[in-house]
């Protein structure tokens, strides 16, 4: 009896065991395949952001609210006062530029929505209220939304910014890559034909991966001979060129190149793994620690039978 | 016979001489009035005169195309004896509109052509400027040295008559 189920205990250690190996080996093969190698769509549009040339002029602020129909800012575009804080994106701007004091004169970033390869805010969000069109944008889709914010504590850039103002219907708000009025259509966003230094090219965004080395190497010493996005989180639609090391001007150099989701993927893989082999395992322990009380406690009813039977012969 | 041949020859060199002359003439304005962007603000006056006399080098803000050899390293590998254009304003080769699909399209498509990387019209002109006049330590660099907001470019920075009430401000977002 007790030898059957031992044998029936290996059996299910044997089983589990090759399953969890399998599991594993597949999770792992899945991981490799999955994130690290997916470089957007070929037909992905980006943005190559210079801060060489941006000389703080705003008018890509003016021109996101004007397109994106953004309510009214605090101060006009044109007061540089807005420079002694460092602001982020929220509800009323998509994008905003701050400026940074790196050595030789003021070097000033435009911060937006960078639209991820394989962006954090998407693979967090268990609603599917966002979307990576095939024109390299992150969309967003207020009707599903259920308001967890998760997206905002996802994005490594924090951007995605929370409606406060109407926290009882939830909206997050940020940039879209001026999706739906431009992009789609085959423009550049208002931004970026707004610009007077030409600060922002835009294109595709595999050119300009090419483009960037190139003018790097083109313009020796001018730049730092990296372009931040190329890799970092999996790669970003919207890139940067630098006059000065990324850090000195507020970028989170520590990101790695690996998207966000690989965070989480590890554990999330052993999700299904451990809701069909751990019920298998543990009932195959219960089975084998039950077997011997339950022969035990049938004994035990006998007995109890027995004496039932036999208690009312006295 | 031969001397008919030198007059002709004689008379079409002159025409061509003549015809020549004034064109070169026609295309060294002394002031360019910009108004590309006359929706936002008011035209901007370029003394081009000035420049010449200050400069003395088209190469300066003409690259290559007039013929003289470049002045940047980069350039020299392939204009080295300079390349003469047929017209050398900067329209000519800065696109107005830098990013339309052909342009974008177009990119990396030609092996053959060494200028991908270039700036649009508008960004020309104002890299060419505020880049030299920040080198130079001379001449304007602030938007409002060159440009007086329109009406229209009031209601587009939300400035001057169109600024926010600054009783409602912090009223949206945080910061």
């Amino acid at each position: 009896m007790s030898g059957i189920s031992r044998r029936k205990f290996l059996c299910a250690t044997v089983v589990g065991g090759a399953m969890t190996t399998l599991g594993s080996v597949c999770g792992k093969g899945g991981k490799a395949w999955a994130s690290g190698s997916f470089e957007g769509y070929p037909e992905g549009m980006g943005v190559l952001v210079d801060l060489t040339r941006c000389i703080g002029c705003r008018t890509c602020e003016a021109a996101c609210n004007k397109e994106q129909k953004l309510p009214e800012p605090d101060q006009p575009f044109n007061d540089q006062s807005v420079f002694n804080t460092k602001r982020r994106t929220d509800e009323s701007h998509y994008t905003v530029v701050n400026k940074y004091d790196a050595g030789q004169g003021p070097v000033y970033r435009k911060i937006q929505c960078n639209h991820c390869n394989e962006p954090g805010c998407l693979t967090s969000c268990f609603v599917n209220a966002y979307t990576k069109t095939k024109e390299g944008a992150v969309v967003y889709n207020s009707k599903v939304c259920v308001g967890c914010r998760t997206c905002m504590v996802a994005c490594p850039f924090n951007i995605p910014a929370f409606k406060y103002s109407s926290a009882t219907d939830p909206v997050i708000k940020k940039c879209i890559f001026c999706h739906e009025t431009r992009l789609k259509n085959g423009l550049p966003p208002a931004c970026v034909e707004a610009c007077p230094q030409a600060v922002l090219t835009f294109g595709y965004r595999k050119d300009l991966v090419k483009l960037g080395h190139e003018r790097i190497r083109n313009n020796a010493g001018r730049y730092v001979d990296q372009i931040y996005g190329e890799t970092e989180v999996g790669g970003t639609g919207w890139m940067y060129l630098s006059g000065v090391p990324f850090e000195q001007v507020g970028f989170d150099t520590t990101l790695g190149n690996e998207p966000i989701i690989s965070n989480v993927k590890d554990f999330l893989s052993t999700v299904p793994m451990v809701l069909a082999i751990w019920p298998a395992l543990f009932s195959g322990i219960h089975l084998l620690a039950t077997k011997g009380k339950d022969h035990g406690s049938g004994h035990g009813e006998d007995d109890h039978v027995k004496n039932e039977k036999e208690e009312p012969r006295p | 016979m031969h001397t008919v041949t030198i007059t002709i020859c004689g008379i079409l060199l002159t025409l061509l001489a003549a015809f020549i002359q004034p064109v070169q003439a026609e295309t060294l304005p002394d002031k360019i009035t910009i108004e590309s962007l006359k929706d936002l603000y008011g035209p901007v006056t370029f003394g081009h005169a000035q420049h010449i006399a200050r400069e003395r080098d088209c190469a300066v803000c003409h690259h290559h195309t007039n013929g003289a050899p470049a002045s940047q390293e980069k350039c020299l590998r392939c204009h080295r004896g300079g390349h003469e254009v047929k017209s050398m304003g900067c329209k000519s080769c800065h696109e107005k509109q830098p990013f339309s699909a052909e342009q974008v399209n177009g990119k990396f498509k030609n092996n053959l052509q060494f200028h991908q990387d270039k700036p649009g019209l508008k960004a020309s002109y104002h890299l060419s400027c505020i880049g030299c006049h920040k080198q130079k330590g001379a001449g304007p660099v602030a938007c409002v040295d060159c440009h007086v907001l329109t009406s229209s470019g009031e209601a587009f920075y939300r400035a001057g008559k169109n600024a926010p009430d600054p009783n409602k401000a912090g009223k949206t977002g945080h910061h």
